[in-house]
């Protein structure tokens, strides 16, 4: 039994963590250097600190940092350089469309007034929501995701365990950096040529850049996109379409 | 340009200092990999939206009590699972890398019945201990009077010791 004399063993624990306060060192030390009882209790409770640590230590595994990395950097950052080429591009686009636009009405019998109607009607009626399904809405607040830089391909693509459902918006990108983003609590993993990920429920987005070939997009264990040399192949449920890529639902269950 | 590569550098610097410890941290509270790894990173995407500040020790506890939060709120194993862990005294097959031997694999499983005989409190404070936090840290992490720190450790460190040696630690 610990007397009322000795050091009790939150205190001598803290000595020997280094972590006792000031006034409780100085006391705890005096003791120390007169009580044999007490040097032999914080001598077993060295001995106690390397087992636990070492039991603790048994517990633990490898992680793959990397991917961590990336999953941590574009959920902490989502379309963050996206943004700035979405917003430069858009203004420039724009501009030029304005100014032709200017000229042709301009000129009220001109033939170029009478096609540049017929475009932007097209143009219309094939993108129903400008921007909002397709090039640039703003990122999600809780969306996570992974990039991989791929200078060239092939480059495949992969989501698993994909919720009944869910849009998957696919966009051709410059450059040579593809990623997904999807909501949070998703998982991702990634390795060279690959992206792999497991969405949690939600819209998926996917960025591929238009200039790696071959690229290949697995949903499921079904390919829904393949781009080769020879040219691109989509089979999978495409919702809608545009210069800039696809947006695919997976079917129902 | 030079403030965007400083970003990069700041976030790799800040991720490494603070993530291997906060994953292996979240791993040994929850013995499951797919959680661990899931509230490690939310925490750290976390904690670069929130755009805390401070020092890396600062940054580090902040992240710490966000995961351990994380961890209580949506991973912490229900009791029937803590039992079966108990009951089954071999980790799960999908953690274990197969070169490991058996005595390695029995040594996992007993230090892990040894935390789970240990209260959620009391194994997030003796871990975040042996994580090098301090008793202040601690307590801001998981809510008790700093002034309870050193006696609750104390008993927490001989129970998980008891529990892993079969020992019967001085009182």
């Amino acid at each position: 039994m610990t007397g009322v004399d000795h050091l009790d063993e939150a205190l001598l624990t803290a000595l020997r963590d280094g972590v006792a306060a000031p006034a409780d060192e100085s006391r705890g030390r005096a003791h120390l250097d007169a009580c044999v009882e007490c040097r032999d209790h914080l001598a077993a409770l060295e001995q106690r600190r390397t087992t636990v640590a070492a039991g603790l230590a048994s517990l633990d595994t490898s992680f793959d940092l990397e991917s961590a990395r990336a999953a941590v950097r574009a959920g902490a950052f989502p379309f963050r350089k996206r943004t700035h080429r979405a917003a430069w591009a858009r203004a420039a686009g724009a501009v030029l469309f304005l100014g032709v636009a200017t000229a042709a009405a301009a000129l009220p019998r001109s033939p170029v007034r009478h096609w540049l109607s017929q475009i932007v009607h097209s143009r219309t009626t094939a993108v129903p929501a400008p921007d909002s399904q397709a090039a640039g809405p703003a990122a999600p607040a809780e969306t996570t995701g992974v990039r991989l830089d791929v200078p060239s391909g092939p480059l495949h693509v992969v989501l698993g365990d994909v919720t009944a459902g869910t849009e998957i918006n696919v966009r051709w990108i410059p450059g040579s950096e593809a990623a997904i983003l999807a909501p949070l609590g998703s998982r991702f993993t990634s390795a060279t040529g690959r992206l792999e990920a497991r969405p949690a429920p939600g819209p998926v987005r996917v960025e591929l850049p238009r200039g790696v070939v071959p690229t290949t997009l697995e949903v499921g264990g079904r390919v829904y996109l393949a781009r080769t040399p020879e040219g691109l192949t989509v089979s999978g449920p495409v919702v809608r379409r545009d210069d800039d890529g696809f947006v695919f639902r997976t079917p129902d269950r | 340009m030079g403030s965007h590569h400083d970003d990069h550098v700041e976030f790799d610097a800040t991720f490494d200092e603070i993530y291997p410890r906060l994953v292996r941290y979240c791993h040994r509270l929850t013995g499951d990999r797919d959680a661990a790894e899931d509230a490690a990173q939310e925490a750290m995407v976390r904690l670069f939206t929130h755009a805390v500040e401070g020092p890396v020790p600062a940054l580090r506890a902040w992240a710490f009590k966000t995961a351990t939060h994380l961890v209580r709120d949506r991973y912490r194993v229900d009791k029937n699972r803590r039992r079966l862990l108990q009951e089954r005294p071999v980790a799960p097959a999908r953690t274990e890398d197969p070169d490991r031997s058996l005595e390695r694999r029995e040594d996992e499983a007993r230090a892990r019945a040894a935390l789970e005989a240990l209260s959620p409190r009391d194994q997030e404070m003796l871990l975040m201990r042996f994580e090098g936090f301090s008793y202040k840290e601690i307590a801001g992490a998981v809510d008790v009077a700093s002034t309870s720190v050193g006696t609750l450790l104390a008993r927490a460190e001989r129970r998980f010791h008891q529990a892993l040696t079969g020992a019967e630690d001085e009182a």
